[in-house]
């Protein structure tokens, strides 16, 4: 009984602990963004400055526990998809604030959907395998 | 205690695995990204030398002068202006919006003077050089930095009746054409492919822009900007004003002296000028006007007054 009490917390508490980490990363890239554009001599790039909607998104939906983010793998797979759109997004704002124009990014796209329909499928599994436990 | 270590080993075992996992993960991810970065602005890739034709070629050039029709007469050279049979240039310095501009005026007898030449004399990605240095390497007696296509991954690009490049770029901006014949035109690449436009004689493309005047009127708002980049910046604008007759702007800018122009101002300027067609190409740390062996502009590159190595420039000479 206290086991399954502390195993319970010990999920909540990690669920928790990774919904503030995500909250912290967002925090983090919009003041990276507002750094990086004040000497970028006025260029922009709307990947750039949404950037952190991703981290963001990501805190709301372990923040609310959505079911394929409670098992392992799931979570894993999605932080994973989470931090290639990041690099995509960062990668693509780097090149349009330079001036440039690139289609590198589509990699990352591709890449990190693949990840995020993996981590939804593996943590679908894994919740269902759990409630048969 | 045996069965705290062993609870204490599987934890080991289980957080390695974990850690593990995205430790990997993490190298892979970081590898990629600074690959990329590297690909985009650093490791160059040389696809087409250009070919030796009687027009590029600054080798062919000296051997066969008779090919591209040379003075006969000696050229009139002073600081600000250029005088011979064929070409006629003119630089004028002046200062507006708290910017140093430079407006050449130049009269040509035929359009085989108005040429391009790409960085190193070759087609490639992150193959640049300084404006002057392609310019002194293709004998230019008035040079300024082109479309910068090196840039892009997209984007006609057609230099010296060449096509090097037919991928078309998702913009909303005109490419300007170069015809055989000197006139100039803007274009959309969603509405004409590159090799329709070669066999249609065009000898030139810019994938730039925007189109700054056409038919005579400003063709860009007060709130157009390249990419979104602010307003005030050093600028490169190519014109022409009638048949063989052409304007070239380059503008200071990014600097205590010189704050640069707006793309309005830059169109408000080509259309004083008499321009019915004005374009406008790289911009930033790119301007560069070179003429008769020396930089004229204070091109700026990171808060310092220098060249930025560029993949194209357009130039005239012989």
């Amino acid at each position: 009984m206290i086991l399954s009490i502390l195993v319970t917390r010990k999920k909540g508490s990690r669920l928790e602990k990774t919904t503030a980490i995500l909250i912290g990363i967002a925090v983090f890239f919009v003041l990276f963004t507002w750094v990086y554009e004040r000497f970028s001599f006025g260029e922009s790039s709307i990947y750039m400055r949404g950037m952190f909607l991703i981290p963001l998104g990501s805190a709301a939906l372990f923040g609310i526990r959505a079911h394929w983010l409670v098992g392992t793998w799931g979570r894993r797979l999605w932080l994973f998809s989470a931090a290639v759109f990041v690099s995509g997004c960062l990668i693509k704002g780097i090149i349009e604030v330079s001036g440039r124009s690139t289609d590198v990014e589509q990699l990352y796209w591709i890449a990190g959907s693949i990840l995020l329909i993996g981590s939804m499928l593996i943590g679908l599994y894994e919740k269902r395998k759990q409630n048969k436990d | 205690m045996y069965i705290l270590n062993k609870e204490k080993r599987e934890y080991m075992a289980n957080n390695w695995k974990k850690y593990g996992c995205a430790a990997a993960f993490s190298i892979a991810l970081m590898s990629a990204n600074v690959y990329t970065l590297l690909k985009a602005f650093v490791l160059s890739e040389e696809i087409q030398v250009v070919q030796a034709t009687n027009t590029s070629s600054t080798t062919e050039k000296a051997k066969s002068a008779s090919t591209v029709s040379s003075a006969t007469t000696q050229a009139v050279i002073t600081e600000n202006s250029y005088s011979d049979e064929n070409i006629q240039i003119t630089i004028e310095e002046v200062r507006q919006q708290n910017t140093t501009v430079y407006i050449a005026n130049i009269q040509l007898s035929s359009p085989e003077y108005l040429k391009t030449a790409l960085a190193k004399n070759t087609y490639g990605t992150n193959v640049t050089a300084l404006t002057s240095t392609t310019a002194s390497a293709n004998q230019a007696i008035f040079a300024v930095n082109g479309d910068y296509y090196g840039a892009n991954s997209k984007g006609y690009v057609i230099k010296q009746g060449v096509l090097y490049r037919e991928t078309k770029r998702g913009s909303s901006y005109e490419d300007l054409v170069v015809y055989s014949d000197g006139s100039l035109d803007v274009i959309q690449e969603s509405s004409v492919s590159a090799q329709e436009l070669l066999n249609s004689g065009v000898v030139h493309t810019f994938a730039f822009g925007p189109t700054l005047v056409k038919d005579g009127e400003i063709a860009v708002s007060t709130s157009d900007e390249v990419g979104r980049a602010m307003a005030d910046n050093p600028r490169t604008a190519i014109g022409i004003i009638d048949s063989l007759h052409y304007i070239v702007v380059v503008s200071d800018g990014r600097t205590s002296q010189s704050e640069g122009l707006t793309l309005y101002e830059l169109a408000q300027l080509m259309k004083s000028k008499g321009a019915t067609l004005a374009y406008n190409l790289d911009g930033g740390g790119s301007s560069t006007m070179y003429f008769n062996g020396r930089v004229v502009n204070n091109p700026t590159t990171n808060g310092t007054i220098k060249e930025r190595a560029v993949s194209d420039i357009v130039y005239i000479g012989y």
